[in-house]
Formats: C-alpha cells, structure tokens, sequence
C-alpha cells in the first residue's frame, strides 16, 4: 500500500532520529541510538501495542497541524521517565512520586522532539504548528492509528533503557 | 544592582533549567507560565530581558509580544524567544515584530548564557557577593600549560591549601574544564604550541561566563616582547618565570578580591593580633591599613580590651611602618583600647632613633605584653 506522505521513508526516518538525538545529547548528554523502525498503514496493522509493559508507562504526546496534521508518542518506563528528569534538571534526589515534575519533563522533552521533527517538514514545505503536550501513565495500555493515517514506529535505546517514538501523520484535507 | 530576566514558559522544566543555567551569575529569574502571566510580570518587574517561548496555553509567545511591542512602557524591554517553532514562517512572522535573538529548543545551557549575555551584562555572582571571599576559602584555578616540571611547582606552591590547581595542557581542554566547571582565576602559558595562549585568552573572553574571569599570562621574566604582548591583549595579570609564589597569591588575592585581613588581623582569646610581614613591601602596609579602622572597631564591638601589633620578624623599622603603627594606636587611643608592640632588640633600637617612636615600649613577646 502506498503512503500518504510524500516524504522517501528513510528521510523520514532520518528525521525523527535526527529530532531524538539532537534532545538526549544537547539536553540530557545522553547518547541514543535506532534499534529498529516499524512502519504500518492500516489500523489492523497498527493494532499490536509497541509498547505494553507490566511496569508503569509514561506516554507524552505533542501534536502538529497545518499543511501536514500528526502526533508523536514518546513511551516508556517510568523508570526511564524518572531517570531523564533527573538528568534534565540536575536533580538527583527527585522522587519518582513528584508526578508533576516528571511529566512536565517529558512533556518538554516530547515538545522539543516534535519542535525538531516538525521543523524538519516545515523545511520540506509542510509547515505546521505543535500542540501543547499531555501525558498518559498507565500499564499495559497501547495507542492504535486509524485508518486515515500513517504510522512509524521507532524502537530506540538509550544506555540500556528502551523507549519508543510513535509516530501517526497524514497530510491535511 | 542585579539585572532580572522573566522567563516565560508553560514549562517548568525550561523555567527550572533557565534558573540553573544562571546560578553563577548575579541575575534575578522571575517566572510567567503563559502570555498573560508574562505581561503582568514584566508590567511588575521592569525585566532587563524577556525569554520567551511560543506555544503555551491561555495567551502565545506571539501574542504576548506584539502587545509587548505595542505598549509604550514595556516595549523597550529586549526579548529573546526560547522554543521548539523554528519553522521559516513563524521566525519570520516574529522578526517582524521585534526580537533580540531566537534560541531553538533543544538548547544548551552555554547557548543560553552566551546569547543573554549578548543583550545584558552579566557579572558572575561572586563579584558581586556582599561578603568576600576568605584567602582560606576554596578557590578555582586553572592553570593552562603544557611543561609537566611547571605544572606541577604550581601544584604545590601556593600556601592555601582550599586553592584547587586544575591543570590542563591544550586550549582544547582548557575550553572543555571552564565549561564544565567556574574558574576563579586561569593562568596561560604564553609559550604553548602556535600562539594558542593568546587565541584561548581572546575565545575565554568572549564568552560571558569568563568575561569577568581573572586571566594572568605566564611568561619567562626576561622575554620583554611577551610582557607587552600580554598586556597589549588585555591579561589581568603577568606571572614571570621562575614563579614568585607569594607574589603571585598576592596578585591572584587583588584579582579575585578575596579578603585578605586575616594574613594580618586575628582575633585570640581577649585580644586582637595585627602582624606585618617580614619584609613589608609599600603594597602590604597599605592593604593591611585599608583594614585597620574596621578591624579595631570589631574588635571593639566584640567586647576585646587589647590590640597587639607584632613586628618582632620584621628585619627593619621604616617610616612606613613607623606611620602605620602611629595609626593603629590612634585608633586604639579614640576607642580606648590598649595597644601593644611586640618586637625585638633592634626594633627597639631603631624606634628610639625616630621622633614619634621614641616613647615606645617594645615588648619582646606577646606573652609579655599581655602580662601587664
């Protein structure tokens, strides 16, 4: 099936993880790196959760819209979540019960992730403006495309710690 | 007085990183979480700068400036947008409106500092710190040279044990340490590899966090042509080769403007001990005098009866010293405080032979003074 951005995927790709490393290395000092990328189509492709876990999740999630409409998922552990917060704000007693830190902190991470992907587009002649970020937790929980839009899955990790960056775009109407 | 930036930012994350950045620096953050909040705080605050980002609830970063802009009081405060959006058309969009600099998100916190620090001057805080800093208190220096023999008489020569050496050998590395860490003083060798001394000093200059920084060249004595150099480029300071350590500690003490009272002044049990040097050069007798009033006036409120002025090491008594002297007993005298000298046999001799001296009773120890 054919995709419905006009982007090759490997630039795509490129610039998601290009987004991602300029964060963790510019902010975080952290290196990061692809594992592998998904990419699907149709809503029954997507179904499978990318990232369930017994273990509580942090979803935050930043929106784009304009000429090109989308969202990004980053997910992980909240482990993870906890430990980047830390890293960010140099806080090293931070508790992981400070809920409000830790997701304004991913909110900021995600909204610098997606201010760098969508500035990318924006280059390409899609521009487009973000949404303020919102974060999920949960455990067990996966976030599912509809059929109007495409979806790119990629599998990253950072020193051992895995996360994801979920990807759901389509052009505007 | 201190300069005030107002960051606006839904984020307080950003809002806490932009705080930590200027931790150094004698800059007050106030905080607005939204246009609206924005507008109120620089109404309020008269901010020197604003930081300010673009999506945010309730009132956006463009919102929020063109009626910034649009108000005749507050449209001279400089703002510098701090964001995510870099697309062509929103920069665009506000340049027209008016912005100082555009800083993209993600950003590190040398950016931040060296672009605030292009719109507003920005004095390290211990400058500025009402309280100076001790000769014992812990002191940064960086030392940048690449001769191992050198490096390491700087390692152990310095008499206060809380002055950390960081040695490093290369620009490169001198680049890297003063980034990671606030030196108090840097001391660069002239004679590294392809000029790179004078090239680190003007990069180091450049940028605010060292703008303010104490930065001597280290030179051998006789090489005339690096004394001019050096100064011609705007060093603090020069250090010659072979180092004078107590030279230089007082040179770094002038340049960091630490307190240097107690090499001369301290308080022991019921009294207060004033000691000059062995060779007290014109500089010391002035630095020690420019403490002098306050440190007897502490005395004072501390409840002390006596001062003891110990000159016993010095090898001669000049005019210099003779007048200092004459100026702490006076201030004893108006404050009613005993004063004490401590000497030795020749000190005695020699403050017989001035008009103003003669009259003194030199003791030869502190002991002995404080016994009567």
């Amino acid at each position: 099936m054919s995709k419905l951005i006009l982007i090759p995927e490997e630039e795509l790709v490129g610039m998601m993880v290009s987004a991602v490393q300029d964060v963790f290395t510019t902010m975080l000092s952290m290196q990061v790196d692809l594992d592998r990328h998904e990419s699907s189509m149709t809503a029954e492709e997507s179904v499978s959760p990318a990232y369930n876990s017994n273990n509580p999740m942090i979803a935050a999630n930043v929106g784009f819209s304009g000429k090109i409409y989308g969202m990004v998922y980053l997910c992980m552990e909240a482990t993870l979540a906890l430990k980047l917060t830390r890293q960010l704000l140099g806080m090293d007693d931070l508790e992981a019960s400070d809920h409000e830190t830790v997701n304004d902190a991913l909110g900021e991470l995600a909204n610098m992730t997606v201010g760098g992907f969508k500035n990318q587009l924006s280059h390409k002649g899609y521009s487009c403006q973000l949404t303020i970020p919102s974060i999920l937790r949960g455990t067990n929980f996966s976030v599912e495309s509809t059929s109007q839009s495409q979806r790119e899955t990629f599998y990253f990790d950072t020193e051992g710690d895995a996360f994801v960056a979920d990807l759901f775009i389509r052009t505007g109407d | 007085m201190s300069k005030k930036c107002l960051t606006v930012d839904d984020s307080k994350a950003v809002r806490m990183i932009v705080k930590k950045a200027f931790t150094d620096f004698d800059l007050e953050i106030c905080e607005g979480t939204n246009g609206v909040e924005g507008l109120a705080a620089a109404s309020k605050e008269n901010p020197d700068l604003i930081l300010l980002d673009i999506t945010m609830p309730v009132m956006d970063g463009i919102e929020m400036l063109t009626k910034l802009k649009a108000d005749n009081s507050l449209k001279h405060i400089p703002v510098i947008m701090l964001t995510a959006e870099a697309g062509k058309e929103t920069v665009l969009k506000i340049a027209k409106i008016g912005i100082r600099d555009y800083i993209v998100k993600p950003f590190s916190e040398e950016t931040l500092i060296e672009k605030v620090g292009r719109v507003i001057d920005l004095r390290p805080i211990s400058e500025t710190q009402e309280k100076r800093r001790k000769l014992t208190d812990p002191l940064n220096i960086m030392l940048v040279e690449d001769k191992p023999a050198i490096a390491e008489q700087f390692r152990t020569g310095f008499s206060y044990p809380s002055w950390k050496v960081n040695v490093v050998s290369s620009t490169g590395e001198a680049i890297d340490t003063a980034q990671e860490t606030q030196q108090d003083v840097v001391i660069i060798s002239l004679s590294l590899p392809h000029d790179s001394g004078i090239e680190l000093f003007r990069i180091l200059r450049s940028n605010p966090r060292h703008k303010y920084t104490p930065i001597f060249a280290l030179i051998v004595k006789t090489d005339t042509h690096e004394h001019a150099r050096a100064q011609d480029t705007g060093f603090t300071n020069i250090v010659t080769k072979p180092v004078d350590f107590h030279e230089l500690e007082t040179k770094i003490a002038n340049a960091a403007n630490l307190d240097t009272s107690e090499k001369y002044f301290k308080f022991d049990g019921d009294y207060l001990l004033i000691s000059l040097p062995e060779n007290p050069s014109n500089h010391s007798i002035n630095e020690v005098n420019g403490f002098l009033r306050e440190k007897i006036t502490k005395a004072v409120d501390n409840g002390f009866r006596k001062v003891v002025v110990d000159v016993h090491t010095l090898e001669a008594l000049n005019m210099n010293v003779v007048k200092f002297m004459l100026d702490a007993m006076k201030y004893c005298q108006e404050l009613t405080l005993k004063c004490y000298v401590v000497g030795n046999e020749r000190i005695d001799q020699e403050a017989k032979a001035f008009e103003e001296s003669k009259g003194w009773k030199v003791f030869t120890s502190v002991e002995a003074a404080l016994e009567t």
